[in-house]
């Protein structure tokens, strides 16, 4: 696609940057929940894209490209961040839940971080299914694009993972129910 | 009046060439003219049913400010003032080839969450937050680590500064001789070296660093030096003292242990 170090791939890997850092950001953002890890997500997730730039084959769009390394990155990530921490016996989804109460880049409601915990109960696969179909509202034929999973199961996906949710919340709202 | 007569006075009115240039039609009028009027005829059947909607009519009743479309056409004269009235707000690539899909998918969204009425109340705004211009400054961050590190060579590091180089040099001779004159041959015994060697046995053994460590760190750690001062191995019985090239040729981990 580009030469290596020429100021045209510098140019346009900028604007690749610049157009896609929010959105990919937030994606990684709501899985490791930490912005200090979402910012090492985004970091790895632009230097390996920058790697592999030559290599992009336009089989895909480039935001499912970019999308897809993203995901993987930021799951990585977590499975690196729970092997490394030792000293709790907690699984890490339960850790990233109680750093949510007392996370300074944070600033939702009670009832917004009920639904973060919420969200963070779910298995790893239906939380990213929920995040990027509730809150990004993607479609589901780029979903599948991105997580390279049949539009049916990603619709079950959703399905398992909103009434976990709904749930969750209800039971917190009423407790001896 | 004759088949053959319409015919040919159809062509006698509108068939010669002349009569063509005279009066033109626009494109595929013919073509598409019984296609639009059954059309029409369509559509006025459809209504039949409806008197007081045919009754009202078709005309605009829509109004334009008074002198719009002069005030368009006097803006002609003032190109920079009918530049400023275009369009200059632009939309992400795309916009509206991808607006349908994703009016369908909000659609279908809604209709998925409908029955999750805990979740829908909550709302989605975004609880979360960065850092204060975190993305303006992310795109030059990522700039410089993915730049390749710039290598110098050493013409550029030495030669071209070689005035520093000579001064850097200079000083080094100095300071190295000056250290050097002033060394004594006093061997003074570094009791506090750090060294495996420095260690005492006991203080070794309990601490079980030994074990834990890889042979090459342990060889790293020894003071060979010192390790020949202090550490004799018995040999035949008898204690006797282990020259540095014994200690360094011969060195194995579990020796080593036995031996501490």
């Amino acid at each position: 696609m580009f030469k290596e170090n020429t100021p045209q791939r510098d140019r346009v890997f900028e604007a690749i940057v610049k157009k896609y850092q929010k959105r990919l950001y937030w994606h990684a953002r709501k899985i490791v929940v930490d912005h200090d890890d979402a910012d090492d997500v985004l970091q790895n997730t632009f230097i390996k894209a920058w790697k592999a730039l030559d290599n992009f084959k336009e089989e895909s769009q480039l935001y499912t490209w970019l999308y897809r390394i993203a995901t993987n990155e930021a799951l990585g990530f977590l499975r690196q961040k729970a092997k490394m921490n030792t000293t709790s016996i907690h699984p890490i989804e339960y850790q990233l839940s109680k750093s949510l109460e007392g996370d300074v880049y944070f600033k939702g409601s009670t009832i917004e971080l009920k639904l973060q915990q919420a969200i963070l109960t779910l298995p790893e696969k239906q939380r990213i299914v929920f995040n990027m179909r509730y809150f990004d509202e993607m479609p589901y034929e780029e979903m599948s694009g991105v997580l390279e999973t049949s539009v049916g199961a990603l619709k079950a996906s959703f399905h398992h993972a909103a009434k976990k949710v709904e749930d969750f919340l209800k039971s917190d709202l009423n407790p001896g129910r | 009046m004759s088949k053959e007569d319409i015919n040919k006075d159809g062509e006698g009115f509108f068939g010669d060439e002349k009569s063509k240039d005279a009066f033109g039609t626009p494109e595929n009028y013919f073509e598409s003219f019984s296609a639009r009027l059954f059309s029409k005829i369509k559509a006025e059947d459809e209504l039949k049913d409806y008197p007081l909607l045919s009754a009202v009519g078709k005309t605009n009743p829509f109004a334009v400010p008074a002198d719009y479309f002069e005030l368009r056409e006097e803006l002609v004269e003032y190109t920079m003032l009918r530049d400023l009235r275009q369009n200059n707000f632009v939309l992400p690539h795309g916009y509206f080839e991808n607006l349908p899909s994703a009016v369908v998918s909000r659609i279908e969204l809604v209709e998925e969450t409908k029955v999750y009425a805990a979740l829908t109340a909550i709302g989605k705004e975004n609880a979360f937050v960065v850092p204060e211009k975190y993305f303006e400054e992310f795109a030059g961050e990522i700039k410089e680590l993915v730049s390749p590190a710039k290598v110098i060579s050493l013409y550029d590091r030495v030669l071209k500064n070689y005035k520093f180089a000579a001064a850097a040099a200079v000083m080094l001779l100095v300071t190295l001789s000056i250290v050097l004159l002033n060394q004594t041959t006093t061997i003074v015994p570094n009791t506090d070296c750090g060294t495996v060697a420095c260690l005492s046995k006991k203080e070794i053994i309990n601490s079980g660093i030994i074990q834990n460590m890889s042979e090459e760190n342990i060889i790293e750690m020894i003071d060979i030096n010192a390790l020949s001062d202090s550490l004799s191995l018995k040999k035949n019985g008898k204690s006797q003292n282990v020259s540095v090239d014994e200690v360094s040729d011969n060195i194995d981990v579990t020796t080593l242990t036995e031996e501490l």
